[in-house]
């Protein structure tokens, strides 16, 4: 069968010695430069770049492909042990793992996050080898009303994570907008929300806003429970391994997540950051008890760790096969891939079938090489924890500060972050959690790009967004949502006053 | 001053969700549904966000919970934010090593009893892994001296 033959061809280029030292070499790199805060996936790869140009083009790319799992699982590490996510779809994982790690089983977090991460490599792979021309060209018939409907759906899910009222989880959300918005608008070249500010003509660059809400904020508050003084470490440690529960209860999750990954990952732009979103939400409104998410729960670690790990995989085919790459990380890999000399297009996979198939093999070896190297560390990490904290946070202080400084090279970036950590100081201080916002930040200017496109092609009218059955499915599950949300709450203030008249 | 956690939300939605539809009416060109202008879309979100907080203030003031707002602890966010303002400041004058030390010795001030040694073994410390990783062993164009 045409499958087995393709995958053959993949296993035999990417277990090549070269190939294999060159998948190891990255993912050992990739890992070690994500682990930084503030440092991410993107950074990672553009410093590490020109070290492929001299290597053949499958070494140069699965290297890559190494160096960007490596550096995601990187993000993932520092959003477990410090809360600071590394990039934005750790931003997820940030939520139940540092709980997790506060509860003193960072050593499961970080497992189970390794783990899901090459089960949904697997099955990634997989998908992949069947499925790569049909998700193609279904990723085509995805217009601009069909993309604004899917990210509206993604932001009301994300409104769902919080545990206080809906109404606040939407706003943080709309918040997250407005902050995205800042900058020049594609569109008409005018700058919104600049302030005067050159340094923020290119907008709030994600590394900043993260160093500021999660970072700082999570450093005060750390700081205000008394963790400073002497002889305090952060946390008490239990199991490093996940216990034989922890793997059950994470498969359901894998699974899902990995669906749900594959799936929007094709979406050029929106895929990847969706996906951990959806993901969690999806597990938390699954799940038998969603109240424990949030503080701990293993399925908020394994989902959107599976969902991310799915989507960077399946976002390299509109990558290879269209020439859209679906991320700044993938716009980086296409350019390598064009100093190489190979032309993306829908003719790679017939005209480099060693080329396509080595690097879609290579996702899952990079995965199983992230484990065999990482499930190891998972006990230095931990032991990291275990350092007081007045050690502690000046490095991440450091690391973090200096992360942002060089996203700019300007001062700008660190002034703006401790705007942002007074942000979400005050954010913590009223009860508003951040998840939102910060989907809100990531998708914002898309959400006003592909609305104002629709719009355009229907002339003003707002039929389109329901014209389309794609763009109608998301509508509705997004209004069902909302409902879901609001009903319960509804009933239960009824029978308040019920009780009380 | 005991502030309701919801009211204190509520307040924040209102003002920030006026204040962009301020901006955009008086500074972008709004335009059509047809033809959206920059401003179109920072208004209708920031019209969304002060409504929404409207909503939000009519719920939390016939609501009746302890959900108050905890103490601004300043003994710990004052020398945070100061030491890496300091980091800001001094990064292009005077260098990596001057910025890093002058945010970790303020930032210490964040926690209760430092003893002098400890400090100076801290900011040391800072030092080395700043230059050692970011300049050293990533490479990037960050001057170490000014």
């Amino acid at each position: 069968m045409d499958l087995f033959s393709n995958l053959a061809l993949g296993f035999d280029v990417a277990f090549s010695l070269d190939n294999l030292l060159y998948c190891f070499v990255g993912a050992l790199l990739g890992t070690a430069i994500g682990v930084l805060p503030g440092v991410g996936p993107l950074v990672t790869i553009s410093v590490l770049l020109p070290m492929t140009f001299s290597l053949p083009p499958e070494g140069a790319l699965i290297m890559l492909a190494g160096i960007y799992y490596g550096a995601a699982y990187g993000g993932s590490t520092t959003a477990i042990l410090v809360n600071l996510p590394g990039e934005s779809s750790s931003v997820v994982t940030a939520l139940d793992g540092y709980a997790m790690a506060q509860q003193g089983r960072a050593g499961t977090a970080l497992s189970i996050a390794a783990i899901s991460s090459l089960v949904a490599g697997c099955i990634g792979t997989v998908l992949i080898a069947l499925f790569a021309a049909p998700l193609a060209s279904a990723a085509l018939s995805f217009g601009p009303a069909e993309y604004f409907s899917l990210m509206l759906l993604a932001l009301v899910l994300s409104a769902s994570l919080v545990h206080g009222p809906l109404i606040k989880g939407i706003a943080m959300a709309l918040i997250g907008i407005l902050v995205g918005l800042a900058g020049t608008d594609v569109t008409s070249g005018i700058g919104r929300f600049t302030f005067g500010i050159s340094g923020l003509i290119e907008g709030v660059d994600f590394v900043v806003l993260a160093m500021g809400l999660f970072a700082i904020t999570e450093i005060i508050a750390t700081l205000e429970d008394g963790a400073g003084t002497t002889g305090k470490t952060t946390t008490k440690v239990s199991r490093l391994m996940p216990s034989l529960a922890d793997l059950r209860a994470s498969l359901g999750a894998t699974l899902r997540g990995t669906g749900i990954g594959a799936f929007t990952g094709v979406l050029p732009g929106a895929g990847q950051i969706v996906a951990s979103f959806a993901a969690y939400a999806v597990e938390r409104r699954v799940s038998r008890d969603p109240q424990r998410f949030g503080k701990g729960a293993i399925e908020g670690v394994a989902a959107p760790e599976a969902a991310n790990n799915a989507a960077a995989q399946t976002s390299f085919i509109p990558t290879l096969t269209l020439g859209i790459p679906g991320s700044g990380t993938m716009a980086l890999m296409l350019g390598a891939l064009m100093i190489q000399g190979v032309t993306p297009g829908p003719q790679i996979i017939s005209q480099h079938a060693p080329l396509f198939w080595g690097l879609v093999v290579s996702m899952f070896v990079g995965n199983l090489m992230l484990v065999i190297l990482n499930l190891p560390l998972v006990g230095i990490w931990v032991r990291l924890l275990k350092v007081p904290y007045r050690w502690l946070y000046p490095t991440i202080l450091t690391f973090s500060t200096i992360g942002v400084y060089s996203v700019l090279n300007d001062p700008l970036g660190v002034y703006l972050a401790i705007f942002f950590g007074l942000a979400g100081y005050l954010f913590r201080k009223l009860g508003c959690e951040v998840a939102p916002l910060i989907l809100g930040f990531l998708l914002g200017p898309m959400i006003e790009e592909n609305f104002r496109r629709a719009l355009m092609f229907s002339r003003g009218s707002p039929s389109i967004f329901f014209e389309s059955p794609i763009s109608v499915v998301f509508l509705a599950a997004a209004l069902l949502a909302v409902l879901l949300m609001i009903i319960p709450s509804v009933r239960r203030k009824k029978n308040e006053a019920a009780m009380e008249g | 001053m005991h502030v309701h956690k919801n009211l204190g939300s509520a307040a924040l939605f209102v003002c920030i969700g006026l204040g962009a539809v301020i901006i955009s009416l008086l500074n972008y060109d709004i335009g059509s549904m047809r033809r959206m202008g920059p401003g179109f879309f920072p208004l209708a979100v920031g019209a969304m966000l002060a409504l929404l907080g409207l909503v939000l203030l009519g719920q939390s003031l016939r609501l009746a919970t302890d959900d108050w707002v905890g103490r601004c602890n300043l003994r710990v966010v004052l020398p945070l934010m100061s030491g890496i303002l300091a980091f800001g400041l001094l990064i292009r004058p005077y260098g990596l090593v001057a910025a890093t030390s002058a945010m970790t010795c303020i930032a210490a001030f964040a926690v209760r009893d430092v003893r002098p040694w400890e400090l100076l073994a801290i900011i040391a410390l800072q030092c080395i892994l700043a230059v050692g990783i970011f300049v050293m062993a990533l490479g990037m164009p960050i001057s170490v001296w000014g």
